[in-house]
């Protein structure tokens, strides 16, 4: 008897591949050159301290070489991205007010709905600039702030400039200091000292205009016995030209603080997401990653994690899914500076048609960190062999009071499991069924509601016969 | 690149010397060839090969001053274990073994390479040794590196196992300055077997590098990484385990693991064990754990009388068991629990 094969279904791309005419008010000469940084930074009216802190990144960018490890970048060609697009509108705070074109694509991602619903704020992104901010009275009353990045240099000088790439210096890499001279919207939350904000709050960066770089910086500060979940998404229509996301955020969670940064991404697949994102808890604080990595072509991204107070906390629970022309080298990175601090990291990463789901983890203590406590699982599943799936991850170990565990484990879906629950009377399409959602359920039950339920609908399983 | 992590920034090579120590074993009555390896510059080149770099591998190749050209007919069955000993002192500081070991069909092999010295300073030794084990053959072998603290030590193993061929490799570092060892297994045969146990010990300033590489590409082909490891003092460690599956190796198994007992607060341990595949149908995982002496059991055995270094002593040398036990020679093994003993 023929074996039948079990197919599982592409994310269903339709709203997110809608593309609105190009439109806009400003936009900057492809390629880099001072000119076009000296062009952004005027346009936007800042600091001199920030044109100057642009012009210094552009000098770094230039002397970095590209990265020797992880995806093959020779395709991106960086004298036709084009660094910064302004949409033909003012940020607005009521959804009418924003263009209609716009407002449709995000009526469409549901930002709109969600935010009536179950939203304490959203901002929402457009090509370079943010087109839409609005957050709840009540918290505003309480002193939280969640604004655009424009607006948060202009209002809040002070504070941005404080920690404005404090944590990922331009110099970390080379795509650190591209976005340091060409970093454009995003956006900016203050939660004061004892604030609990019970219901989320959500940015959303969608890149319309093709051959485009979107290079949104956030920057989260949560003051201490403070709480927060924040939740970004991100997504662009697919084009022939190559796409950019070299985006940056950074992440201060003080003593006794914790903050939940949830991220479903969804980039087009002719996307190149080289994004850094990075935390550093104080004492007794808590960061807490969730991140589904689903679209672009070439992903390599790696929240970090410095656990630098006593008694700080880190989890990180992702999932990749790499289908047909996508290389999603992912990962985290979680340093121990400090004694009795925990993390755990639970990944997950699924690769289908010959798609390419790489994990690279770090796990660092420090020689001063006692008393430390690690655990790290990273599981694969691999649909086909045309797939391919690695796992690579690094401990570094300075001391001898911690207690690490680590383990890895790839393979299909078993035939005993499947056995197991056939012996139980439940149909063998139902039992893979079962196995697939299973698989990712770590993350689905993290995420609000209304993610999950996407999360499930993204991925749609047409059972038939043995999955292999 | 490798060389980043045990902090060795450069090298120098020393002058090529003769080395002329007895190390060809008694063959007395046995079915087989051996001489020592005049210089050959054949070896297979083989895919997906990460070792400790060109520089180093090339040597032996072509200035080999050392090695044993090993062949075993089909249906050979040697029962004894056959001992090679290679002994570095002031009249042969330098080591340079490039030894060829061929297994014929069906027959069983084992090899016990013993790396020993006196107490001269700057020793050196680079080697390669190159493995066939043809189809059904079975071959063990036993390296072990007990080289004074002032050598260096780089030891490159390319082992291809054809269908049905079984390797059992034990290895043991215990001596040397700077240590990077390489074991590459290729399983391309149908139902190949390889297997790894590796024991290391690490105080002063010892610096190890181990790598340790299972390639899978005969179907139904199975793998084992064991690793057991102490560290104490200012030693530095850096495992490597690779797991590799090619396209066409369905049904393969393949595990590593890895514990290392931290014993000093200044250790420094790094492992990295990569899992990499590219075939849906099989079986892969790796699990890597370290940490200080389980506080309970360090308890118990404290209650049994111990006093607490005792009771250390005797739960890293019972985490080396169950590999020393497989070591078919007393003598060696009497040789290797002394040595573990006097330096914990």
């Amino acid at each position: 008897m023929e074996k039948k094969k079990t197919n599982v279904k592409d994310i269903d791309r339709r709203i997110y591949d809608i593309k609105n005419e190009l439109n806009y008010s400003f936009k900057t000469d492809s390629g880099l050159t001072k000119d076009i940084i000296l062009d952004i930074s005027k346009q936007k009216n800042e600091p001199e301290w920030m044109r100057d802190f642009r012009l210094k990144s552009l000098e770094i960018y230039s002397q970095k070489p590209f990265p020797k490890w992880g995806a093959d970048l020779s395709d991106l060609d960086m004298d036709n991205i084009v660094t910064y697009i302004r949409p033909n509108t003012q940020m607005k705070h009521d959804w009418n007010d924003v263009p209609e074109d716009i407002k449709n694509t995000f009526e469409l991602l549901g930002l709109p709905q969600a935010e009536r619903e179950s939203l304490a704020g959203v901002g929402a992104q457009y090509d370079s600039e943010v087109v839409y901010h609005n957050i709840r009275q009540e918290l505003v009353d309480k002193g939280v702030i969640y604004t655009d990045m424009e607006t948060a240099l202009r209002d809040y000088e002070d504070i941005v400039r404080e920690y404005f790439m404090k944590l990922v210096p331009p110099t970390d890499h080379k795509f650190a200091a591209l976005h340091g001279a060409v970093w454009s919207g995003g956006s900016f939350v203050y939660v004061p000292e004892g604030v609990k904000v019970d219901i989320p709050l959500q940015s959303y960066f969608r890149l319309n205009a093709p051959g485009a770089g979107q290079f949104e910086h956030t920057l989260i500060i949560v003051e201490k016995n403070s709480y927060l979940h924040f939740i970004e998404g991100c997504s662009a229509p697919k084009y022939k030209v190559n796409n950019l996301h070299a985006g940056c955020v950074e992440l201060f969670v003080k003593e006794n603080a914790t903050l939940r940064y949830s991220t479903i991404e969804n980039w087009s697949k002719n996307m190149y997401n080289l994004n850094t994102k990075r935390a550093v808890v104080d004492k007794n604080g808590t960061i807490e990653w969730v991140s589904g990595s689903f679209g672009s072509k070439v992903s390599m991204l790696y929240p970090m994690s410095i656990l630098r107070g006593e008694g700080a906390r880190s989890e990180f629970t992702g999932v990749t899914f790499a289908a047909k022309g996508q290389y999603l080298d992912t990962g985290t990175k979680v340093v121990h500076a400090a004694n009795n601090t925990t993390s755990t990291v639970n990944s997950k990463s699924i690769s289908k048609d010959g798609g390419h789901a790489f994990y690279r983890g770090l796990l660092r203590v420090s020689k001063n960190a006692t008393g430390c406590k690690s655990t790290v699982s990273c599981t694969s599943l691999m649909l086909d062999n045309e797939s391919k799936s690695d796992t690579l991850p690094i401990i570094e170990i300075d001391n001898d009071n911690i207690d690490i565990g680590h383990e890895a484990k790839i393979g299909r879906i078993s035939d005993d499991a499947i056995f197991y629950l056939m012996s139980r009377g439940i149909s063998e399409e139902e039992a893979k069924a079962m196995i697939v959602r299973g698989f990712v359920e770590p993350i689905t039950k993290e995420l609000p509601l209304e993610y999950a339920v996407e999360l499930n609908n993204l991925i749609n399983i047409e059972l038939e016969g043995a999955i292999g | 690149m490798i060389w980043k992590r045990i902090g060795l920034k450069e090298l120098n090579l020393p002058e090529f010397k003769e080395y002329n120590n007895e190390f060809l074993p008694n063959i007395n009555g046995m079915n087989l060839k051996i001489t020592k390896t005049i210089n050959r510059k054949n070896r297979p080149v083989l895919d997906s090969y990460r070792g400790l770099g060109e520089e180093l591998e090339k040597i032996p190749q072509n200035h080999n001053n050392a090695g044993i050209e090993l062949k075993l007919d089909d249906d050979v069955t040697i029962k004894e274990p056959l001992l090679i000993n290679y002994y570095l002192d002031n009249n042969n500081p330098v080591l340079i073994d490039h030894n060829l070991i061929d297994v014929g069909k069906n027959s069983v092999l084992t090899l016990i390479f013993d790396y020993a010295s006196d107490d001269t300073t700057d020793l050196f030794h680079n080697g390669l040794t190159d493995v066939t084990v043809n189809e059904n053959a079975s071959l063990n072998i036993i390296k072990l590196q007990r080289l004074n603290s002032s050598s260096n030590n780089f030891d490159t193993n390319i082992i291809l196992i054809k269908d049905s061929g079984k390797v059992n490799l034990i290895t043991i570092e215990l001596g040397a300055k700077i240590t990077a060892v390489n074991y590459t297994n290729y399983l391309h045969g149908e139902n190949s077997s390889a297997n790894l146990s590796s024991i290391y010990l690490g105080d002063g300033n010892r610096k190890l590098d181990l790598n340790y590489t299972m390639i899978h590409k005969g179907r139904r082909s199975e793998s084992n990484i064991q690793s057991k490891g102490a560290l104490k003092d200012n030693s530095v460690k850096v495992f490597r385990g690779n797991l590799e599956f090619l396209k066409g190796a369905k049904k393969s198994k393949g595990s590593e693991s890895e514990y290392t007992t931290l014993l000093s607060p200044s250790v420094k341990s790094d492992s990295i064990p990569a899992l990499m595949c590219h075939e849906d149908d099989v079986d892969g995982n790796h699990a890597v754990s370290a940490g200080r002496i389980d506080e309970n059991k360090l308890f118990y055995l404290q209650s049994r009388g111990l006093d607490e270094f005792s009771a250390k002593k005797l739960i890293v040398e019972s985490s080396f068991n169950p590999i020393l036990e497989k070591i078919p020679d007393e003598n060696l093994k009497k040789i290797i629990l002394l040595e573990i003993e006097r330096r914990i």
